[in-house]
This record gives structure tokens, C-alpha cells and sequence, in this order.
């Protein structure tokens, strides 16, 4: 969020922490000004979704708990925004591919359109001929050329690695297995098959290894942008938990309050940019009845990228 | 709604002083439709803003009153600045009158939980899946792809997706932030519908 200074003041609006005067002369604004009334909707809900990822500083956090959530319709936008952030984050694979080039329609595009044509006239016996026809030749052609079908089987299925979690071994917890979305192949067969790159890597925590300092390993295929976390919770005891992660030096990476648990888990997403190689700990912390966080358990990471 | 604001006008509108007030926003009736739309958005959020409890019934309320002047023959030089002097008014008086309804906090019926505390997620999750699919694919992508990510990549998301649409960065936030009311307001539709 910019911190410009009129962009400050329609924050404290907002936040119901301006006086009267400045009120009445920035509504007069956005009254007069359609693109000063865009603005201060913008920043509202960017106000929104700063306290839904756990992103506002505490004075900011204070006034936005107190006046604005203080109207049942906004508690409502912020339940909105939390499954909104939330769908939005594991929607992370949205930047389209490219168009494929629509290729010009071969001999055996054309052919089939004319058989389209045709069907009515010759009906199913002329077409079964064609395919025959067809059948004989492609097995006639693959039998004389052995030698591609071998090259072609030789080729690695995948050239992407698998993203592992490498964990200490044993491994005394369930840890899950990393999940990678993979955009949807588009590929064609006679087309070299591009390098699919993982997206979001999913990544589970939680068990008996709380606390221990065992270190969890995470390994990062290049080219992936997110990791979705998994927290599992032994118990449900909050309404709402805090995720603190911070490098093992103690510099904070990100912070996310009021995390609402979706069965027995919390869940975050983490832009990879913000993990470089490194150790980390991850701290899990409940939100108590008065809003302070009560520390569950801590995990200790150790990122890399390949 | 607060019976306040009814019981404070007798006057109905009718569709002659609606053209009225219209014929003020601008001589096309098309674009004075817009402004119309436009006035009465503000004024929403202007209440909502503000805090208070019903800013659709109140915005339609300061409406009322503008029109009522203007039917009346009173000229108007500026109607969205007036329609603000009217709804501060109106705003005021909401407060006076819940002011008016307040009881003793001692009388009140002790409450289990704060509200904010009181959810229900799973409904609320059915709603918005439920609403997400009402938007169009494309709508559902660009909402999506706009509210992804933090800070830094954040804006280069909301650059690159502009860029696709080849539409300016406000003209894609206004188009957002009009697909998130819409967003909303199926939600609160739908949890009504399923209390």
C-alpha cells in the first residue's frame, strides 16, 4: 500500500480515525471527483485484505478491529475477502499460455472434413474402407522404421524432477507427499514436449515432531512460484490462528494473523521469492479470546532450491 | 429500515419528479442514468463508510429528499455535492435515533459470543463457490488472478493482467472492484436465502 499522504488520509477515513472536518472535506471530494471515489473503495478493500493475510501493522490493526469492524456489514466483506484471498491464492496458475498457433489445416484435416461430406453419400462402409486403409499403412510404416519408435521410447517421459520434501529418516510424522499442480498439457504429440514448470508446491507440517528441532527439508523445483502450506493442528482449540515465519537469523519473511482453520489445518501460500536458501522457523500461535497470540509450536525449515 | 426515516417523509415519489431529477443530471437520459447509478453508489458507500446500518435504505432516503426539492422547484447547481449535504443530514439523524433506542447495558440480554465470533463458514464457502461459478469464467479469472499475491508481485500481477486486457490499471481496478460488490452482494443473497 502506497503511503502517499492522501492516500493516508483516506486510510484514517476508513479507519474512522479523522476528524470531522477532514471527513466532510475529503467526502466532498470523492463526491465531486468519480476517480478520488474509485480510489478510497480500492484502498478499502486493500485495507481488507491487508488484515485478512495478516498484514497490517498493529495501530492500523487496533482502529480497523475497533471502528471498522465494528459494522456487522463489514465483518461480513472481511468473511468475503478471507475466501476470496484464499480462492485467489490457490488460483495461482492463471497466467494463460500462450496461444498455440493455429496450425494450417493439413491434408488430413482436410480429408476428414470431406468425409464429413461425404458420410451421407458413401455412409459408414466407405469411411471403415479409409480407416483401414489408413491402419494398414500406419502399422506397415511403424514396423519399418523400428528404430524411431525406440528413440521415441528412450525420451524421459518427464523432464521436469519431481519436487521432493526431503525429511531427516526416519521421517516419525506424516509428512504428505508434495502435491505440484501442473498447467494442463497442451502439447502436441509431434511438437517437442516443453519442460512443465510446478507452480505451487504443496507442503504439510504438523505431528509428533513439534518443537523437537528436527529440521524439515523443502526443496524447491526451479520455476515454481508458490508454496501452499499445510499446518495441521492436533487440536482446534482457536478460532483463529497466527503464522509467523522468520529466517533463522530472526529477520521477519511473512506474517499472517487471524487465519480462520479449515478442518484441522491452517493453511498459507508463500511467494517462493520470499524463500531463498536458507533456514527458517515457522512459529504457530493461537489468537486467544483477548486477541494476543499464545505460541503453539515452532518448526524449523531448511529451503533450497534446485 | 429504522422507521425514522419514513415517519421524517410523507412524500412520495412519482415518476414525474423522478424525471425531474434526472433532467438535472443531464439532458441525455441515458448518461443521466449513469449519473443517477454513479450518485447513488457513492452515496451507499458514503453510509457505509460511515458505519451505518442500512446505507441502501439511507442512500435511497437522501435520494427521496433531493428529488423532493427538486420537484418542488428548487434549483440545484450541483446534485452529487448537494446529494452529500442531504446525506450527512440523514446520517445524523440515524445516529440521533439509535441514540434515541439505546438501552441500559444492564437490560441487555447477555450475548454468548461477540458477533464477529459467530460464523458460519461452511454456508459461507457454499455461498461463495455457489456465486464465484454465477460469474462469467473470464470475470472469475481476472477477480482471481487480481487478488493474488502480496506487495511486490502483487503489482506486477495487476500490470500483467492489465496488460492482457489491454485496458488501463484504474479502469481494471474499477472493473475489479465492481465484480467484488457483485461478489458480495450474491453472498449475502445466498446466505439469506440458506439462514
Amino acid at each position: 500500500m502506497k503511503n502517499s499522504a492522501q492516500e493516508n488520509l483516506m486510510l484514517r477515513y476508513l479507519l474512522g480515525d479523522l476528524p470531522e472536518e477532514q471527513q466532510f472535506a475529503l467526502e466532498q471530494e470523492y463526491f465531486a471527483e468519480q476517480e478520488k471515489f474509485e480510489q478510497v473503495w480500492a484502498l478499502e478493500n486493500e485495507l481488507i485484505d491487508n488484515y485478512v493475510r495478516g498484514n497490517l501493522p498493529n495501530k492500523e490493526r487496533a482502529l480497523f478491529e475497533r471502528n471498522y469492524l465494528a459494522s456487522s456489514k463489514h465483518q461480513a466483506r472481511v468473511a468475503v475477502a478471507r475466501n476470496l484471498v484464499q480462492a485467489a491464492d490457490e488460483n495461482i496458475v492463471v497466467e494463460p499460455e500462450p496461444a498455440p498457433l493455429k496450425p494450417n489445416p493439413s491434408w488430413w484435416s482436410n480429408f476428414l472434413a470431406s468425409l464429413q461430406l461425404m458420410q451421407l453419400a458413401w455412409g459408414g462402409v466407405a469411411a471403415l474402407a479409409v480407416l483401414l486403409a489408413l491402419g494398414g499403412w500406419w502399422y506397415l510404416r511403424n514396423v519399418s522404421t523400428p528404430t524411431e519408435q525406440i528413440a521415441r521410447q528412450d525420451a524421459p517421459a518427464s523432464p521436469v524432477p519431481a519436487p521432493s520434501v526431503e525429511a531427516p529418516t526416519p521421517l516419525p510424522i506424516a509428512l504428505e507427499t508434495p502435491k505440484t499442480e501442473l498447467p494442463t498439457p497442451t502439447s502436441q504429440p509431434s511438437q517437442p514436449a516443453r519442460p512443465a514448470v510446478p507452480a505451487v508446491l504443496a507442503f504439510a507440517l504438523g505431528g509428533a515432531l513439534r518443537s523437537s528441532g528436527e529440521i524439515h527439508r523443502l526443496s524447491i523445483p526451479s520455476g515454481t512460484k508458490h508454496v501452499r502450506m499445510r499446518v495441521n493442528l492436533e487440536d482446534k482449540e482457536h478460532q483463529r490462528y497466527q503464522i509467523k515465519l522468520r529466517t533463522i537469523a530472526g529477520v521477519d519473511v511473512l506474517t499472517q494473523q487471524a487465519l480462520q482453520p479449515f478442518g484441522q489445518a491452517v493453511f498459507i501460500t508463500i511467494p517462493t521469492s520470499k524463500l531463498p536458501n536458507g533456514d527458517y522457523s515457522l512459529t504457530l500461535s493461537g489468537i486467544n479470546s483477548t486477541g494476543e497470540a499464545e505460541e503453539i509450536t515452532k518448526y524449523f525449515l531448511r529451503v533450497t532450491h534446485k | 429500515m429504522d422507521s425514522f426515516l419514513s415517519s421524517k417523509t410523507k412524500w412520495t415519489l412519482t415518476p414525474e419528479a423522478f424525471a425531474k431529477l434526472l433532467a438535472c443530471l443531464d439532458p441525455d437520459a441515458e448518461t443521466a442514468g449513469e449519473k443517477y447509478e454513479a450518485i447513488r453508489q457513492k452515496l451507499v458507500k458514503f453510509f457505509d463508510w460511515r458505519g451505518a446500518h442500512f446505507p441502501e435504505d439511507c442512500a435511497d432516503e437522501t435520494l427521496n429528499r433531493v428529488t423532493r426539492k427538486i420537484d418542488e422547484g428548487d434549483a440545484i447547481q450541483d446534485v452529487a455535492t448537494y446529494c452529500h449535504g442531504v446525506a450527512r443530514l440523514v446520517f445524523l439523524e440515524t445516529l440521533k435515533s439509535a441514540d434515541s433506542k439505546r438501552t441500559d447495558f444492564e437490560e441487555l440480554p447477555p450475548l454468548a459470543a461477540p458477533e464477529s465470533v459467530i460464523e458460519e463458514p461452511d454456508e459461507r464457502q457454499e455461498c461463495f463457490n455457489h456465486c464465484l461459478r454465477e460469474l462469467p469464467a473470464a470475470s472469475q479469472q481476472v477477480l482471481l488472478q487480481y487478488y493474488q499475491d502480496e506487495k511486490r508481485s502483487k503489482i506486477n500481477n495487476r500490470l500483467s493482467l492489465a496488460e492482457r486486457l489491454s485496458i488501463p490499471l484504474n479502469a481494471l481496478r474499477n472493473r475489479v472492484q465492481r465484480l467484488r460488490d457483485k461478489l458480495e452482494q450474491c453472498i449475502h443473497h445466498c446466505l439469506q436465502k440458506n439462514p
